[in-house]
């Protein structure tokens, strides 16, 4: 069947297939072009882009904490907009977004099957959960069933509805928001819902230039700027994900250094539950991407140091009372950090 | 855990500290009031300039507003007080201490808060601030520079007190002062390797109190006194010039020595001197010095002799005639009224208006001595002047030892003054022997046994003395260069005849001259002396004894012993003839006056005698092996007769009332310490050195062991630091292709670190690329080809070749001189330790 969504993509269709990314030099082009149409859509992000191109290509999803209007959506929609759905014929579009509510229900979410009279037959139809990108806006406002769907979907990259399963892409990529305030009325998530988010992110203000920046050049966006910048497709997003984690090197003194990192937050005192296996688990593609991003064929100590505070923020529970989890989390790398970087000088 | 500890503490710390630093500066020239303040300031001054460095204030507006506040504090303080307005209003007293306590407060505060505010801002300028207290401690204890020990007197005196060498104590409390600061400065450090830091100090301060051991204690130099003395004065105010007298130094009481007879002429001059050297107060005293110039010189030595004296112990010392700015000094401590007024026989001057002031108090000499002797325990100075070992077991028949220095027997008019003749006291020395020398005469050998000993001087004295009569002198090897001036030996012989097989026989000596017996017999012209000699006589002695010399002579003395009343603190001074004044006024009074009082009475009945100075010590004071310490104390004058075949008799006076409190007990550990010193010379002196081989007694030092352990300990450790620097500055040129990533960055962060560019504990290599890179920008690439290399995959890796390794070090190598100060390279290059932050 055709939607309408499917006519307004068919165009892109047309698009040249590019070559098969098969060695880091074209996962780096990957990551070349999404950063410049990110960038180009949103001023004042960088590091936010960064995380996210980081979280799409080590395959987890994103959890953002931020104020309203601060360029959540904007960045969302950009992202599944530099992406090129080539494979029409299966239903998914690039991009979702879902405004979460108390009242929302799972089928809204997922999809439910429709009674076609025409037919006299029953047929499934896909929520906005099947997309490539889906913008999860305020997830903490809905409730614990609407959410226990999306963690399904999270999780497993499937979905059931009426006991049947669908799968979903390969490239499904979840970018949730959350807000700070008014917290009354929310369903704060769960820590095991949590953990299925890769990073959480709290995004700060901009800085005044990128503002001033944003004001000035409103208008040249409005009017399309930047979309003429070269996109990419869902093959190549995969396809680099495959050539990041079998090329990208990470020697055994980082995973020595994870380990370590792992048992410091276990045995600090101000930390109730510590960092988890998964999360190590889930950590190395991470670290595997961030090093594509700067350009580097081998995971380094300062990729862990980047990416531990918002891999373990959200995953460590803090006794009450402490300082705030960046310091904590600071502390208990110091030690490892400092015997990962001796590593480089012994034999 | 210490660190934290210490964090905690350091402001409280610190604040006391500088309120002390403040006390010490401004001690001796602040009022109570003042040093109140400064401490108040200090405190208030720490908390201000922590405030102040905190605060957005430039650096420069706080130190010129604190500068400004100092100055209108001090000019206002000048103002207030050249004005009558405050004076009148609340009183000048009250005026005097408020304007102190303003400007003390003022600078104290303005200097610490300044110093405090800088140390803020920049972490380096802490150098100065705790140089500030170091400066203030060191302040304290500058006087005892160049190893001298005696001050503060206070504490050496404790020290010695307590059997332990001053300069241990100096040391031990300097090494406190070095860990307190280095408390302090570490707690200040933010880095963890400040506790290393502190580790080192401690190590150092236990260095520097060993090496000492090895060194030896600073030795003072030759020209001032040992420790042991108060040492600049040294010299008592001797009026030699007089020739008369000189005195026995033993006045001195106090450390210096007693007799110097060089300087005599300057009686006052020096006096003044010693004055100020002992307690700085007398400066008052000074002035009363000045009038009594005239009395000079004889009692200068014993003055002098006070003063030295700790002024704290000594005061009653005061005696000497010539005391009088000796005592002054010494005043300070207890008697100061006493002191000021001095001269015991002022009038020479009067007399014999054509000597200089310094002959009068020859005149007068004084003995030394403000003491007594006799029974009396010696009770003034207790510091040692001298150690004396005997060879024999000699125990005398009076019951004291008396050492003989000088003598007294030229009438001058008013007292007995060394003689200006050379054929009469010729039994004494005048200098110290080079060789066995024999004194020129020696007179009677009956009833007398030979007694041999070795003199170790503490103090420097003018001449040599000996147990009476001496004999011979001779030079002895110093025992212990540190502690004794010098040493020598006599040979005497000593009375050992009892003294009643003494009646009989005729006073003088058939052999001499008329002239020599006129001169001896030479009587004080005040008729009242042979009126009351004759009446003693008369009274006392039966018929049968009436005409016996040594009777008559022991009759007086008996009589003296129970009529004169003994104290330091009558000094008959200011009178034209002090003995008149004593005798026929309050008989009271010290040795000298007895001295006199019994040769003038004796005269008058024409027995030949004289007087003659010294050390006096009971025989109880006889420590083990024959060890005398003879203190200053003990210095003594005394009157001698001469009797026929048997030489010049000690017939001492023992007064049996004595007003003066009684002195302090030898310390007994210190007498067997410096006897056991002195006692390491070789008993026979007059070999010649090459037939006595000095056979060192092996001594364990286990200090100098320790030292020179810890000293090869350090040379090896910093040896092996050298050559690991080395080692790793060339090794980049000829490593295997597959240590050269590791090798060559490795150079490159030695260089950095010598330059002081180190990577923080859990900074990743990246992060301190990035921060050295305003100074080596090239590093940056070097940190990603050597993460490569070890990080990177090893199969898939193509190595940078040497030449590009050896280009990438070069380029890092040029970077960094252009950017960094050359002095800190050099202590970089210097720095055999600077490798270790290369990590």
């Amino acid at each position: 069947m055709t939607t309408e969504s499917d006519f307004i993509q068919s165009e892109h269709i047309t698009h040249t297939p590019a070559p098969p990314i098969t060695d880091l030099n074209g996962a780096y082009g990957v990551v070349q072009r999404m950063r410049n149409r990110l960038q180009m859509a949103v001023r004042g992000r960088d590091e936010v882009i960064e995380l996210m191109i980081v979280a799409l290509l080590s395959d987890g999803h994103m959890l953002l904490e931020d104020y309203p209007g601060s360029g959540k959506t904007t960045l969302a929609k950009s992202l599944g907009d530099c992406i090129i759905d080539d494979k029409p014929d299966d239903d998914i579009v690039t991009f979702r977004r879902i405004q979460f509510t108390p009242d929302l229900l799972p089928s809204d979410v997922t999809g439910t099957t429709i009674f076609d009279p025409n037919t006299n037959r029953f047929f499934f139809r896909a929520g906005p959960i099947f997309a490539h990108v889906v913008l999860a806006d305020e997830i903490n406002r809905t409730s614990p069933k609407v959410q226990s769907a999306m963690l399904e979907a999270m999780a497993e990259k499937q979905t059931t509805i009426d006991n049947r399963t669908r799968r979903l892409d390969d490239l499904f990529f979840v970018i949730a928001t959350q807000n700070p305030l008014d917290l009354a009325g929310t369903f704060p998530l769960p820590s095991a819902q949590l953990d299925r988010f890769l990073f959480k992110v709290k995004m700060k203000h901009i800085q005044r230039e990128a503002e001033l920046e944003i004001l000035a050049s409103a208008r040249a966006r409005k009017a399309g700027a930047g979309s003429d910048l070269p996109r990419v497709t869902r093959t190549e997003v995969i396809d680099a994900r495959g050539v990041i984690e079998s090329t990208i090197h990470v020697a055994p003194e980082v995973r020595e250094c994870l380990v370590d990192l792992a048992n410091a937050t276990r045995a600090d005192q101000r930390i109730l539950q510590g960092a988890s296996t998964r999360s190590l688990v889930l950590m190395i593609p991470a670290l595997q991407a961030r090093a594509l991003t700067r350009v580097r064929d081998y995971v380094s100590a300062e990729d862990v140091e980047y990416l531990a505070p918002y891999i373990f923020g959200h995953r460590l529970e803090l006794a009450p009372g402490t300082d705030s989890v960046e310091t904590v989390i600071r502390e208990c790398m110091a030690r490892p950090l400092e015997r990962l970087a001796r590593a480089s000088l012994r034999r | 855990m210490i660190r934290r500890l210490l964090g905690g503490w350091r402001h409280p710390v610190r604040v006391l500290a500088m309120a002390m630093a403040a006390l010490s500066l401004a001690w001796g020239v602040a009022l109570t009031e003042g040093l109140v303040a400064a401490m108040v300031g200090a405190a208030l001054g720490t908390v201000g300039g922590e405030l102040l460095g905190r605060s957005r204030l430039r650096t420069g507006v706080t130190l010129a507003g604190l500068w400004l506040l100092t100055l209108v504090a001090w000019k206002g303080g000048a103002l207030a007080l050249t004005t009558e307005f405050l004076a009148s209003e609340v009183g000048p007293g009250n005026a005097l201490a408020g304007v102190g306590v303003v400007r003390f407060g003022t600078l104290a505060f303005a200097l610490v808060a300044g110093l405090r505010a800088v140390a803020v801002r920049r972490p380096a300028a802490l150098a100065f601030e705790l140089g500030f207290i170091a400066v203030a401690l060191a302040g304290v204890f500058a006087s005892h520079r160049d190893g001298v020990i005696a001050r503060p007197l206070w504490l050496s005196d404790w020290a010695w007190q307590q059997g332990i060498d001053p300069g241990q104590v100096f040391l031990a409390i300097g090494a406190g002062a070095v860990v307190l600061l280095a408390v302090l400065l570490v707690a200040e450090q933010k880095s963890g390797r400040a506790l290393s830091a502190l580790l080192a100090l401690f190590g150092l301060s236990f260095l520097a109190v060993t090496v000492v051991n090895v060194v030896g204690a600073p030795t003072p130099h030759p020209e001032s006194v040992l420790g042991l003395t108060d040492a600049g004065q040294g010299q008592p105010p001797r009026p030699t010039d007089g020739g008369t007298h000189h005195g026995p130094d033993n006045g001195d009481g106090g450390q210096r020595d007693p007799r110097e007879r060089g300087d005599g002429g300057g009686s006052n001059g020096n006096d003044a001197g010693d004055a100020s050297a002992s307690g700085g107060n007398d400066a008052g005293d000074g002035g009363a010095s000045g009038n009594d110039a005239g009395d000079g010189g004889g009692s200068a030595g014993n003055d002098a002799g006070d003063g030295g004296g700790s002024s704290g112990n000594d005061a009653g010392d005061g005696g000497g005639g010539g005391d009088d700015a000796g005592d002054g000094g010494s005043g300070a401590g207890q008697d100061a009224s006493a002191d000021i007024t001095m001269p015991m026989y002022p009038t020479d001057g009067s007399i014999d208006p054509n000597t200089p002031p310094p002959q009068d108090g020859g005149a007068n000499r004084p003995p030394p001595s403000e003491q007594l002797s006799d029974d009396q325990a010696p009770s003034n100075s207790p510091a040692p002047m001298a150690v004396v070992v005997l060879d024999n077991d000699y125990s005398p028949p009076s019951g004291a030892y008396y050492f003989r220095q000088e003598v007294w027997s030229q009438f001058n008019g008013v007292r007995l003054v060394e003689t200006a003749r050379n054929d009469v006291d010729r039994d004494i020395a005048d200098e110290f022997p080079t060789f066995e020398q024999r004194v020129r005469d020696v007179v009677g050998s009956q009833g007398r046994t030979r007694v041999e000993g070795l003199v170790a001087l503490l103090v420097n004295h003018n001449s040599p003395f000996a147990l009476e009569s001496a004999v011979s002198f001779s030079p002895a090897q110093n025992p212990n260069p540190q502690r004794f001036q010098r040493a020598f030996r006599f040979s005497s012989l000593a009375q050992s005849v009892d003294y009643r097989r003494l009646l009989g026989h005729n006073a003088g000596d058939p052999r001499w001259t008329p002239d020599v017996r006129t001169y001896y017999t030479t009587p004080h012209p005040d008729p009242r002396f042979g009126q009351l000699a004759r009446r003693i006589v008369e009274q006392r002695l039966p018929q049968r004894l009436r005409r016996d010399a040594f009777a008559q002579a022991l009759a007086i003395k008996l009589y003296l012993d129970h009529e004169l009343i003994y104290s330091t603190r009558a000094r008959h001074a200011g009178v034209p003839d002090p003995t008149l004044d004593f005798l026929f006024g309050d008989r009271t009074g010290y040795c000298v006056h007895f001295a006199h009082s019994a040769v003038f009475l004796w005269r008058s009945l024409g027995i030949p005698s004289r007087i003659s100075t010294g050390y006096h010590s009971d025989e109880s004071n006889r420590r083990g092996g024959s060890t005398i310490m003879l203190r200053g104390g003990d210095a003594h004058a005394w009157p001698e007769l001469y009797v026929d075949g048997y030489g010049w008799i000690v017939l001492d006076i023992a007064a049996e009332r004595n007003l003066d409190p009684p002195g302090q007990a030898p310390d007994e550990d210190l007498q067997r310490i410096l006897g056991e010193m002195a006692r390491q010379q070789p008993p026979v002196p007059n070999q010649p050195p090459s037939q006595q081989p000095l056979r060192p007694r092996p001594r364990h030092n286990y200090g100098r062991a320790v030292g020179y352990g810890l000293l090869a300990v350090i040379a090896s450790v910093l040896a092996a630091l050298y050559l690991v620097k080395l080692w790793r500055r060339v090794v980049p040129a000829f490593a295997r292709p597959a240590s050269l990533p590791r090798v060559t960055y490795r150079k490159a962060l030695d260089l950095l670190a010598e330059a002081g560019l180190a990577r923080e504990f859990g900074e990743t290599r990246e992060r301190f690329a990035a921060r050295v890179g305003e100074t080596a920008p090239s590093f940056a690439k070097m940190t990603d080809a050597h993460l490569a290399a070890h990080f990177g995959d090893p199969q898939k890796r193509e190595a940078p070749t040497r030449e590009a390794w050896r280009t990438m070090l070069r380029d890092v190598a040029r970077e960094i001189p252009g950017r960094t100060k050359r002095w800190r390279r050099v202590l970089g290059l210097l720095n055999p330790a600077s490798w270790l932050d290369a990590r």
